[in-house]
């Protein structure tokens, strides 16, 4: 009855410990405080004083809860007590976890060839997404013409030139994926990183020489004025998808979400969503809804698309260079900063219509 | 400040590297200090020791990116995008904290302008801690209230859904809900009555399902002090539990037992975190207090 009753208890501690009351705002702890806490930059008095109101405030438990787990790779979560792993003290390695490296270094070449794109899929892939264009875009290519670029010669280029350097692509790939583990021996976030990781790493990296090799592509015009396709739109699909980037706006029963090239839109919670534009293939990879109705767009060759009417039509107000982008934030309709995935910065004050570097 | 303190924590800083003039370092570690010794005049020694401790490179980083340096940012965005992105994405592996961390950019840049001025949220950096400590934090408060908000405004679940099981529980033992309540009550008492620092130890580990390494980190201990001291507080709160049932509501010690068993099948209705479970990946490897305890 006695462990019984101790194992009651822990359950019985968790509900009650859940319930904790939060006292007055203006108490909690701002972000500086915590980071200081964490680091140990507290006096004493300060530190007792964060312990006593976190020690009763929910929402204070809560920050201190993920801020703890935000550190990916604490020590600890490999560790068992018991073992030697656990005789480690807070930011120290232990000797064992050393051994992981040369595994981990095992592991990411293997994980690099799983991951390492076949070059005939990426030569034909900037000929498909021109189609594409082409055809959900029609008002784009007079505007091309208009502005005297050489439409015909476009898509080649880049395949040529992918093609050539694919090789090589790979190779410096390797190269830094192989610096980067050696680099990264002893940290045991890098031992135990989900082959995701290592598959997301290697994007990153090969999108960034892609973007470094292709030859400048014409500035896309400015301002198209997008629509979906009459066909897809307003097709509600319900359940979620593991592939989706979901973008949270104020109110949380709205949301935008981007699955591949498409972007997706709920206003109930989540619960269904519904097409609001299939992009022509230079994948969506961020957005930003700073207001209910006003949401930024970027992806790969410079891409961003704005809407300000909730998805009902979308302008295009790419960059001119061709960089592949990785993030975007903005404030509102006028103000936005995008980020390349070499990290690059533009930023526009006027809606997208200039973007200027800083 | 005295020129010379302030020259030797400039050249401790690189304050130089990011082009940070003397008076804008200046003012960055005078607010620091201002903040620390809230309310207080702390003597030469103190300030010393306190501006030597902090995180000066990093500091001096800051007040060069908000003042919009070119090269600081690019050393800024190269050196510590990865770790805000990798904060994020263990805060939350479905990829619900990245906008986070990226809408962090435009508050770090400061795209809002006052009296002509960039407010960049960099002038809350005070140095004492390292940089990226102080981002993962702002990620961690704008996500914790992010979901906190989104959670005050979630419809109420049916309540036809769990009725029938708790009206099925309740008919074979008309007693159960006053153990339950009982139980609930000198439960509560007793963690009122905890040290801040024990009851912040069993928050950590039982409503937040931190390690005992990150608890650990916080407490400034080792997690076997954590794990011996968390095995203290829960057998305290059980004796203490257990007396309270006997003198405070006078139950006999059968009842006592109904008390504790009353509450197995009884999951609640305090499962305001559980909104910080989604993802989460219950890292069980260091959290063995339950059979250290049996």
């Amino acid at each position: 009855m006695s462990n019984d009753r101790d194992r009651i208890l822990e359950q019985a501690l968790k509900h009650e410990l859940r319930a904790a009351r939060t006292p007055p705002a203006g108490a909690c702890l701002d972000a500086e405080t915590l980071a200081a806490w964490t680091d140990g930059g507290l006096d004493a008095a300060t530190m007792a004083a964060a312990e006593a109101h976190v020690s009763n405030c929910a929402r204070c438990q809560s920050l201190v809860g993920t801020m703890g787990r935000s550190t990916s790779g604490t020590l600890g979560t490999l560790g068992t007590p018991g073992t030697i792993g656990t005789l480690s003290a807070p930011g120290t390695l232990s000797l064992w976890k050393w051994w992981l490296a040369p595994i981990a270094a095992g592991v990411a070449a293997t994980t690099l060839w799983m991951v390492v794109p076949e070059p005939p899929q990426l030569a034909v892939a900037p000929a498909r997404e021109q189609t594409k264009l082409a055809v959900e875009q029609p008002a784009a290519a007079p505007l091309d013409s208009a502005q005297g670029k050489p439409e015909a010669t476009q898509p080649a280029a880049p395949s040529a030139a992918l093609e050539q350097n694919l090789p090589r692509e790979r190779s410096e790939a390797r190269d830094n994926l192989a610096a980067a583990a050696r680099a990264d021996r002893g940290q045991l976030r890098d031992a135990a990183a989900p082959k995701e990781e290592e598959a997301k790493r290697f994007d990153e990296s090969a999108a960034g020489q892609r973007q470094a090799a292709a030859p400048a592509a014409p500035p896309p015009p400015a301002a198209v004025a997008l629509e979906a396709p009459a066909g897809l739109q307003k097709s509600a699909r319900s359940g979620f998808s593991p592939n989706s980037i979901e973008i949270p706006t104020l109110d949380p029963s709205l949301g935008w979400r981007i699955v591949g090239d498409r972007i997706e839109r709920s206003d109930n919670g989540g619960k269904t969503w519904t097409l609001m534009l299939q992009d022509r293939g230079d994948r969506i990879v961020a957005g930003s809804a700073p207001t209910n109705s006003v949401c930024w767009f970027v992806g790969g060759a410079g891409r961003v698309l704005l809407t300000v009417n909730a998805g009902t039509t979308f302008v295009d107000v790419s960059l001119a260079e061709p960089l592949d982008l990785a993030s975007v934030a903005a404030t509102d309709a006028r103000n936005a900063m995008v980020f390349s995935v070499v990290g690059r910065r533009f930023r526009t004050d006027d809606g997208g219509r200039t973007w200027r570097p800083f | 400040m005295d020129q010379a303190r302030l020259q030797r924590l400039r050249e401790k800083a690189q304050a130089d590297r990011w082009k940070v003039p003397p008076e804008v370092f200046s003012n960055a570690l005078e607010r620091s200090a201002e903040k620390a010794f809230a309310g207080r005049t702390p003597s030469d020694a103190d300030l010393d020791r306190y501006y030597d401790a902090l995180h000066l490179p990093d500091l001096a980083l800051a007040c060069a990116c908000a003042m919009g340096r070119e090269d600081a940012w690019d050393h800024f965005v190269k050196e510590f995008r990865p770790a805000m992105y990798r904060s994020a994405d263990a805060m939350d592996p479905g990829g619900g904290a990245r906008d986070i961390a990226t809408a962090l950019y435009a508050e770090l840049f400061g795209l809002k302008e006052k009296d002509g001025i960039r407010q960049s949220v960099f002038r809350y950096f005070h140095g004492r801690s390292s940089l990226t400590t102080w981002l993962r934090s702002l990620i961690s408060q704008r996500f914790v209230d992010r979901h906190r908000e989104t959670r005050r405004l979630d419809p109420l679940p049916d309540e036809s859904s769990a009725a029938p099981l708790r009206a099925s529980a309740s008919s074979i033992d008309p007693d159960r809900a006053r153990f339950v309540a009982a139980m609930r009550a000198v439960l509560a008492a007793a963690i009122a009555g905890l040290e801040p620092r024990d009851r912040l130890r069993l928050a950590c580990y039982y409503a937040q399902e931190m390690t005992l390494a990150q608890i650990g980190t916080l407490t400034r201990e080792h997690e076997a002090t954590v794990s011996r001291q968390l095995a203290r507080i829960r057998k305290a709160i059980r004796e203490d539990v257990e007396r309270r049932l006997r003198e405070e509501k006078g139950f006999s010690k059968v009842e006592v037992d109904e008390c504790f068993t009353s509450i197995v099948d009884d999951a609640g209705n305090l499962d305001l975190g559980e909104w910080l479970d989604t993802g989460r990946k219950k890292s069980e490897a260091d959290r063995s207090i339950s059979e250290e305890l049996s």
